[in-house]
């Protein structure tokens, strides 16, 4: 089942330059993408345009067989069902973490709150406010604090850029490991092709505010080896030199 | 023990030595008025216990929480909407909601009967309109709490506005994908992160209301400050009216650790988000909120400014004959030269404290920082007691020494006026550079250290260019205060000094309120283009950055 | 660019008034070896005084610096000044002020055939340390829709309770109140005050605020019938501007108090020379000038007061309101009693 459509959406914030053109992609049910691409390349509208945070000049978007963007209608992102966790996890400095989790609930609170510390493996820190935590732990608060709503999509948006190399391993491994538990789809973006080729079932070259691949993560392998792509890759030379590591 | 000498010795450098010289030099009129504390009450002390002590404190206190209430009401929904949403002439309103500064209070209670009270220019034009009303009264403890409100707001407005402004969109856009409505998101996280501007704003507001003079008193109403006065001048006994003003210290430093008690644990910084790319966008206004919410917007702005500007305007109209004459224009020019002087002596003096509490490295000494701020909560007249008995002292001790007459150069000139102005209004410049200060962080000003660059070369090329628009907006506060400052002026200017507040208050002292229009409108004129300048400037670089959006 | 060159500006500014006050004192310090000048703390803020002292600088080439503030604040300036203070000349606008002054050792006697003369005895001060410049009385106005003259008699009767709800008076900080209750004190005794205060308080039309202006007002408005004010005031308003203030005056006739007994209370507008004034002689001069004839007639007519100098006429307006009796206690013993006045304003909860 597909759990995410998109189809020719194009997006300008000037009416001149297009930030995103004419892409078109679908996402199944239960998989995890990655959208790489280097800074500039409309990867952050582009899930800014699938939570309704913004509306593209053409095209629609359909969450869950169900039309929610198209030129008649954008429907409010509270009603989407999607779940987004910004850069800078966006945690509410005045809230404590259970406060922060329980924000999007309406019923059940305490338990849902406690569930989902176990998840995270945070018990104990619900009265904690968020500037006593270090960096991972206010991630993965965001990140509760999103699952906790039971959102169909889950997006992220460059969700490891803030965290050190080691941190950054472990907690990937984890949230993938959550995603799938739950049984629910992630799209996520980052300019490091390591984080998307550790977890990701497929990833999305963006460039220039176009899909230039989208490949299973298998197949990435074989794609990594098409030149241009390679040359787009460059200037991430470390991660580039990784990758050429991985190949052997 | 010696080691803590030895520290001493250590960490004692020049700069603690000037921000103890500084401090105990700015709080010198404080020493004096506390003297006069230890002295005792003075007999008619346990009448005014016995008749007014609890009118003072019921009247002082229903003012407050009524000002404040309103105050904030006004001030946090127009920086809302304004921050939050756009629509036509919102630019406009954006900086005519900074106006209301620009009118004194007590100008603006006397303007509100002008147009409500008998005969009132509203209420004739209202009867010619066949609505049949006499007049509203505004003569009594809730028309001031209005009258101070709307002249009051705007520091309110000031604060929660650029919070506002500067909230990431991500915290926004996090709480509607949360599902949050814009109702819920107001109220559950706008608001509570922007309640750190909002008591800031406050503490200037009860400051203000605290030391309001003219308006309780034409308006009837019993405040420690008119209790003071009455004091001082109708029982004559001014122990006791220091007394009073003792008590009135009292009160403030209660206000101020109530407000440190209401944020309580919750000592969380925002974020800001001063990345031009990431600032909201302003979405369009829709239904009836179209109608709705640039009204609420215009409201505070047609009742606290506009309208009794009309009035000033009418009446000004009636008696500019009889009152305008070219030495109209000097005092106004002396009034720009005195409170500019003023304001820029007293922004350097909140830089230097700052800087010197920073780079001296005893912890104990930085209590002088504070001590020298605590003039804010001093009545102005109290003030110029203590001023006038210092300088005295110093005036004395030079002619009895050294056969100096010095009196001239001290109460010939404006030095020790602009002396008190920055005793009484350093605190409105101190509080918002220190914060600011705190915010731009030690990281920067440590790493020009190490690149070699001294203090204060740190200090003129990182700091002060971080600083810029808190300075200037710390500037054109103070001088603000200053224009509109009234009894320490009227104790301590010299003769040749005529400011617009002195002349238009003589005026309306003698009933001649009418004819104090043309002065207030004057000082209404500096002040206000002074604000537009500023905000312009502000606004148009806003305008050029805020709303690129994230691409 | 606009920073900059507003910075600029507003160093030259700065610059400017800084260099101007000590440049000002050099000359004044100068002026006062060559030039004449007297130094004078004056309450009284009207344009009027300012046109008279710009005569008396061209008639005696004395020229006149004037710090204005409130009476209270001057005094407390002066004590403060001490033996080195620059005033010479002390003018408030009530005769407590000058008395409080005298007290505090601010003034000294001064000698003048001229003024003794011209000022009846009880406008001026025993020890001729001050001197009345011009007289206001404290009278009262009435809606004549709803009072006949008849009705009213003496300020004792204003405690009668047929005035319920019909006393337009202001608060008792106001300085003609506290004399008019010091000449009650001294006329009927502390206790008779006390009971007439509280009285009167009942017979409030509404609680005392606004200014003498607002209580004519509020009788136009119907909110009283009756107010007690000083005739400059009523003679200010009918001189107004603004049509609606004339209304109000109009719309008063004037009653002259006591008339039967001790007369109509006054206060008045007087000046004292500063103990300390380095300027003595001038002083006395701008003093004798001041209650001349021809001055007195423009001092006090244009003003609405009443002149000291008997023979200087009043303005046509006061004239028209008919001649009165006043009352002759010492402005002195008013001066001794403010203070006593206040407290029994208090104890009868007049706000």
């Amino acid at each position: 089942m597909k759990i995410l459509e998109i189809h020719d959406l194009s997006k300008t914030f000037d009416g001149k330059k297009y930030v995103l053109s004419d892409c078109n992609f679908s996402l199944q049910q239960g998989r995890i993408c990655a959208v790489v691409g280097e800074s500039g390349s409309g990867k952050t509208t582009l899930i800014r345009l699938i939570a309704g945070l913004e509306r593209p000049e053409s095209g629609w978007i359909k969450i869950n067989q169900q039309l929610v963007t198209d030129d008649q209608q954008i429907r409010s992102p509270q009603k989407r069902n999607v779940g987004l966790v910004f850069q800078d996890y966006a945690l509410f400095p005045h809230l404590t973490v259970g406060q922060n989790i329980a924000f999007g609930l309406k019923e059940g609170k305490k338990e849902r709150v406690e569930e989902q510390l176990r998840l995270i493996k945070m018990e104990g820190f619900a009265g904690r406010y968020p500037s006593e935590l270090s960096g991972g732990q206010q991630q993965r608060v965001a990140l509760a604090r999103t699952l906790a709503t039971q959102p169909n999509l889950l997006l992220l948006d460059e969700p490891f850029s803030n965290l050190d190399t080691d941190l950054k391993s472990d907690l990937r491994k984890e949230v993938q490991w959550i995603v799938k538990k739950l049984g629910i789809s992630m799209i996520f973006i980052t300019h490091d092709i390591f984080d998307a080729i550790d977890i990701a079932d497929e990833i999305i070259f963006l460039k220039e505010g176009r899909i230039i691949r989208h490949r299973p993560v298998d197949q990435f392998f074989s794609a990594i080896k098409e030149v241009d792509l390679l040359k787009s890759l460059e200037e991430l030379k470390s991660n580039a030199y990784r990758i050429l590591d991985l190949l052997g | 023990m010696p080691i803590k000498i030895n520290h001493f010795r250590r960490d004692f450098n020049q700069w603690s030595l000037l921000l103890v010289a500084i401090g105990l030099f700015i709080s010198i009129p404080l020493f004096s008025i506390a003297l006069n504390l230890f002295d005792g009450a003075g007999e008619m002390w346990e009448h005014i216990v016995a008749y007014f002590l609890l009118d003072y404190i019921f009247n002082s206190v229903v003012l407050i929480i009524g000002t404040g209430l309103l105050s904030s009401t006004i001030g946090v929904s127009t920086a809302w909407i304004v921050s939050k949403y756009d629509f036509t002439g919102r630019r406009l309103l954006e900086w005519l909601l900074f106006l209301p500064l620009a009118i004194p209070s007590y100008i603006l209670a006397y303007a509100y009967v002008g147009l409500l009270g008998n005969g009132g220019t509203l209420i004739n034009g209202l009867n010619w309109l066949g609505i049949s009303i006499k007049k509203i009264e505004l003569m009594n403890l809730y028309g001031l709490i209005w009258v101070l409100s709307l002249s009051l707001f705007p520091y309110i407005y000031a604060g929660t506005r650029t919070l506002f402004q500067s909230l990431p969109t991500t915290i926004r856009d996090t709480a509607f994908l949360l599902g949050a409505s814009s109702r819920r998101y107001f109220f559950s996280v706008a608001l509570p992160l922007a309640l750190p501007a909002l008591i800031g704003g406050l503490f200037l507001v009860f400051m203000e209301v605290l030391n309001d003079y003219g308006a309780a008193k034409y308006y009837g109403i019993n405040t420690f400050t008119t209790g003071i006065f009455r004091t001082w001048t109708a029982l004559e006994d001014l122990p006791s009216a220091i007394y009073l003003s003792g008590l009135l210290v009292v009160l403030v430093l209660g206000l101020i650790s109530l407000s440190r008690w209401l944020r309580g644990r919750k000592s969380y910084t925002v974020k800001l988000d001063t990345a031009p790319s990431r600032q909201s966008v302003r979405v369009p206004l829709t239904g009836y909120k179209r109608l709705f919410y640039p009204l609420i917007v215009a409201l505070p702005v047609l009742f606290g400014f506009l309208l009794p500007l009309a009035q000033l305007l009418y009446w000004a109209m009636l008696t500019y004959p009889s009152i305008f004459r070219l030495r109209l224009l000097w005092t106004a020019l002396q009034s720009f030269g005195v409170a500019i002087a003023a304001a820029l002596l007293i922004v350097l003096t909140a830089l230097a404290i700052i800087y010197c509490a920073r780079w001296n490295n005893i912890r104990g000494l930085r209590s002088f920082a504070r001590l020298s701020t605590i003039g804010y909560v001093i009545p102005g007249a109290i003030i110029g007691i203590g001023v006038i008995s210092s300088s005295q002292t110093i005036i004395d001790f030079f002619s009895r020494n050294f056969q100096l007459q010095i009196g001239y150069l001290f109460y010939g000139s404006s030095i020790v006026l602009v002396y008190a102005y920055v005793f009484r209004f350093l605190a409105v410049a101190y509080n918002p550079i220190e914060a600011n200060t705190l915010k731009v962080g030690k990281k920067l000003s440590e790493a020009s250290y190490l690149l070699g660059m001294g203090r204060l070369k740190t200090l003129v090329k990182v700091d002060l260019p971080l600083l810029r628009s808190t300075l200037i907006s710390a500037l054109l506060l103070v001088f603000i205060d200053v224009l509109k400052e009234l009894p320490l002026t009227l104790i301590l200017k010299p003769y040749d000094l005529d400011t617009l507040a002195v002349t238009a208050y003589a005026y309306a002292d003698d009933e001649l309120v009418a004819e104090s229009s043309l002065p207030a409108l004057l000082l209404i004129l500096l002040i206000g283009g002074l604000i537009i300048v500023l905000n312009n400037r502000k606004l148009v670089r806003d305008e050029n950055t805020g709303n690129t959006r994230p691409v | 660019m606009m920073t900059r060159l507003s910075i600029k500006l507003l160093l030259l500014l700065l610059l400017c008034s800084c260099n101007e006050q000590p440049s000002a004192d050099d000359k004044s310090a100068e002026k006062s070896e060559e030039q004449q000048v007297i130094n004078l703390y004056t309450h009284r803020h009207y344009d009027t005084d300012k046109e008279i002292f710009a005569a008396f600088t061209e008639q005696t080439g004395i020229e006149v610096n004037v710090v204005k503030a409130s009476a209270d604040e001057l005094i407390q300036k002066m004590e403060n000044e001490g033996a080195q203070s620059p005033a010479d000349l002390l003018i408030t606008v009530d005769a407590g002020r000058l008395v409080r002054a005298k007290d505090k050792g601010l003034l000294q006697p001064i000698s003048s055939e001229l003024l003794n003369q011209t000022i009846p005895a009880h406008l001026r001060d025993t020890d001729n340390q001050w001197y009345g410049l011009t007289k206001r009385a404290r009278v009262i106005v009435y809606d004549p829709n709803k009072i006949q003259p008849e009705q009213l008699s003496t300020y004792e009767d204003l405690a009668n309770p047929k005035w319920k709800k019909k006393i337009l008076i202001r608060s008792s900080g106001n300085i003609y109140n506290q004399s008019l209750m010091a000449s009650i004190i001294a006329n009927d005794g502390e206790d008779a005050a006390g009971k007439w205060a509280a009285a009167v308080v009942d017979n409030f039309a509404r609680p005392p605020k606004g200014n003498d202006r607002d209580q004519v007002k509020a009788i136009l408005a119907g909110e009283g019938e009756l107010a007690v004010i000083n005739t400059y005031y009523l003679g200010k308003l009918l001189n107004s501007t603004d049509s609606t203030e004339i209304a109000a005056g109009k719309a008063v006739s004037v009653f002259f108090p006591n008339q039967e007994n001790r007369g109509t209370h006054i206060n008045i507008s007087g000046i004292g020379v500063a103990k300390n004034a380095p300027n003595k002689e001038n002083a006395i001069k701008f003093i004798e000038y001041l209650v001349s004839k021809d001055v007195q007639e423009k001092f006090a007519m244009r003003n609405y007061e009443y002149p000291v100098n008997p023979e200087a006429k009043s303005s046509e307006l006061l004239q028209s309101w008919g001649d009165f009796k006043e009352d002759q206690l010492s402005l002195t013993k008013l001066g001794e009693l403010n203070k006593q006045a206040v407290i029994t304003f208090d104890k009868a909860y007049w706000p």
